[in-house]
């Protein structure tokens, strides 16, 4: 199990991240914050990159600092920005890094074809990165997390660069993966985690504001979300007049869903609120971008 | 049936602490030394990996000591070095090699684009750092011997203890180096301490040549080994920092 216990982030007097009281068993937990909030800044500090200012982060009732290496045996990250060697092959690069995490080399060797078959890069194993793309790049960042078959898996915006077809075949590698590890993928997109995740984790005013099932999570705006068309002529009113979450165009005309605490008209029916609704109405229509 | 009214002794509150550490240390594995986790990252990590910028390292070295005897042999032509100068030389440049080597890997750490997720693997960039530093300091010394060596059949110098000499400055620096590293969190310090170093030597040389050499030869040699060894202790020590603290800031 690990616990981030009452943990704060202080850089001066800029506060990153204020108490912050987390605890992890088994399971897909969905960081899922606006660029921003201190996700990255929680992700760093629970791969030892950085420390707390306050408070402790534990792994089975030790702080992961004075485990040191051995906390570090049991980890996979894939950092936001994954940087690699470019006149390294994949193969060669994950034999480097499988040495730096102790793995054997006769182990690593049987290990990383399967692992780049996983992700979907056996033809380009032996091709130098150089000329990767930011696709095939996250999915050398992606074998490499798993590369020491880890107890602990944190993925800082791991779908980036992906295609849809990737970010689907990534999502059932993770639901795969999730049975006996701890993964934690931190994301801005909501519908990375929506399906995925046991939990989702929500930071607002550098602290945590929810961390509960989606379906909990969606229960807090239940009867308070409604969908109506308005003609494109009263948008402008409909906008001003109520907390639009999301609008769209169809046949012609302006759908918008929106929260209201009461039912605005007897005519408009309320509607099963999603993840995306709930994030939109934490953090505001701006956070997708 | 009767009871048995004896009295057991109860432990004191000191004797259970003695006897739950005891049972903790026998149920724990045994923490292995520091040359233990060195040999056994160096054979899990291998040389290759270990040194992976050799090529780097072998061009920095060779041009060093090129610049070295250019810089020897083109005074020789002006100053006419005496066995005193030389020990002044020795005593004074013996933490070149070992300062440009460590010097250089650190830059080159820090333009490494895979340095997050090196830090965050079994065996960080700083535990690598540590064991490459302590290869470094063992190359440096052998080096200086082969230089020293050198200059031992140019100029009558003895070779024994001009060789303790630059053991006792290499590890003198390599110890005060390593503590600019670990609490001087900038970059100037390390250059400084280096400037330092050579200008405080040259300085005082040249302030006062007579008592400067006089201090460096009338001190006997079992103060030179006592120097020497004390420097390598601290040095040491100082590099087993390098593997608790996994952060430290400005190191990089």
């Amino acid at each position: 199990m690990l616990i981030v216990d009452h943990v704060s982030k202080y850089y001066g007097n800029f506060i990153a991240l204020e108490n912050v009281h987390l605890q992890f068993d088994n399971g897909i937990y969905g960081l899922l914050a606006p660029n921003g909030a201190g996700k990255t800044t929680l992700m760093k500090m629970l791969v030892t990159l950085i420390f707390p200012t306050k408070g402790e982060i534990r792994y089975n009732g030790e702080n992961i600092i004075h485990l040191g290496s051995k906390y570090r045996e049991l980890l996979g990250y894939l950092p936001q920005q994954f940087g690699y060697y470019k006149h390294y092959t994949p193969a060669k690069y994950l034999l480097y890094l499988s040495a730096l995490k102790g793995i054997s080399k006769h182990e690593a060797k049987e290990k990383i074809p399967e692992l780049l078959k996983l992700v979907g890069l056996e033809d380009v194993m032996h091709k130098k990165m150089r000329k990767f793309s930011g696709g095939m790049i996250q999915r050398v960042g992606i074998a490499q997390a798993l590369l020491n078959d880890p107890k602990i898996l944190i993925l800082d915006e791991p779908t980036a660069g992906l295609d849809p077809t990737e970010r689907a075949r990534f999502r059932k590698l993770l639901t795969q993966l999730a049975n006996n590890r701890i993964i934690i993928l931190s994301t801005h997109i909501v519908s990375d985690v929506e399906s995925i995740a046991n939990e989702i984790i929500m930071i607002k005013d550098k602290t945590i504001l929810y961390k509960k099932p989606i379906r909990e999570l969606c229960q807090l705006l239940s009867g308070r979300i409604y969908e109506t068309a308005a003609d494109f002529q009263d948008a402008e009113i409909f906008r001003k007049r109520f907390a639009t979450i999301s609008e769209k165009q169809e046949n012609g005309q302006m759908i918008f869903r929106f929260v209201s605490d009461e039912q605005p008209n007897e005519n408009w029916k309320s509607v099963e609120p999603t993840l995306e609704d709930v994030f939109l109405h934490v953090y505001g229509e701006g956070a997708l971008a | 049936m009767a009871i048995d009214n004896e009295k057991i002794p109860f432990p004191s509150d000191k004797e259970i602490k003695q006897e739950i550490q005891k049972i903790i240390a026998k149920g724990m594995n045994k923490k292995p030394s520091f040359w233990q986790y060195m040999f056994t990252m160096y054979r899990e990590v291998g040389f290759r990996n270990v040194f992976r910028d050799l090529t780097e390292i072998a061009f920095t070295i060779v041009l060093t000591i090129a610049v070295f005897a250019m810089f020897v042999l083109s005074t020789a032509e002006y100053f006419s070095w005496t066995a005193l100068d030389v020990y002044t030389f020795i005593f004074c440049f013996s933490p070149v090699i070992y300062f440009v080597i460590v010097f250089f890997f650190f830059i080159c750490q820090k333009q490494k684009p895979a340095f997050e997720v090196e830090m965050t693997c079994k065996y960080n960039v700083y535990q690598l750092a540590a064991f490459r530093m302590f290869m470094f300091s063992i190359f440096a010394m052998l080096a200086n011997g082969v230089i020293i060596f050198w200059l031992a059949t140019e100029f009558s110098i003895h070779f024994p203890f001009a060789f303790l000499l630059s053991v006792a400055s290499l590890f003198l620096f390599a110890a005060a180096f390593l503590y600019v590293l670990l609490y001087v969190p900038t970059k100037s310090g390390k250059i400084a301490l280096f400037i330092s170093w050579i200008a405080a030597n040259l300085f005082l040389s040249y302030m006062n040549s007579y008592v400067y050499q006089a201090f460096l030869l009338n001190v006997p040699y079992f103060i030179y080994i006592i120097i020497g060894m004390a420097a390598m202790y601290i040095y040491v020590h100082q590099l087993k920092l390098f593997f608790v603290k996994t952060n430290i800031k400005g190191v990089l």
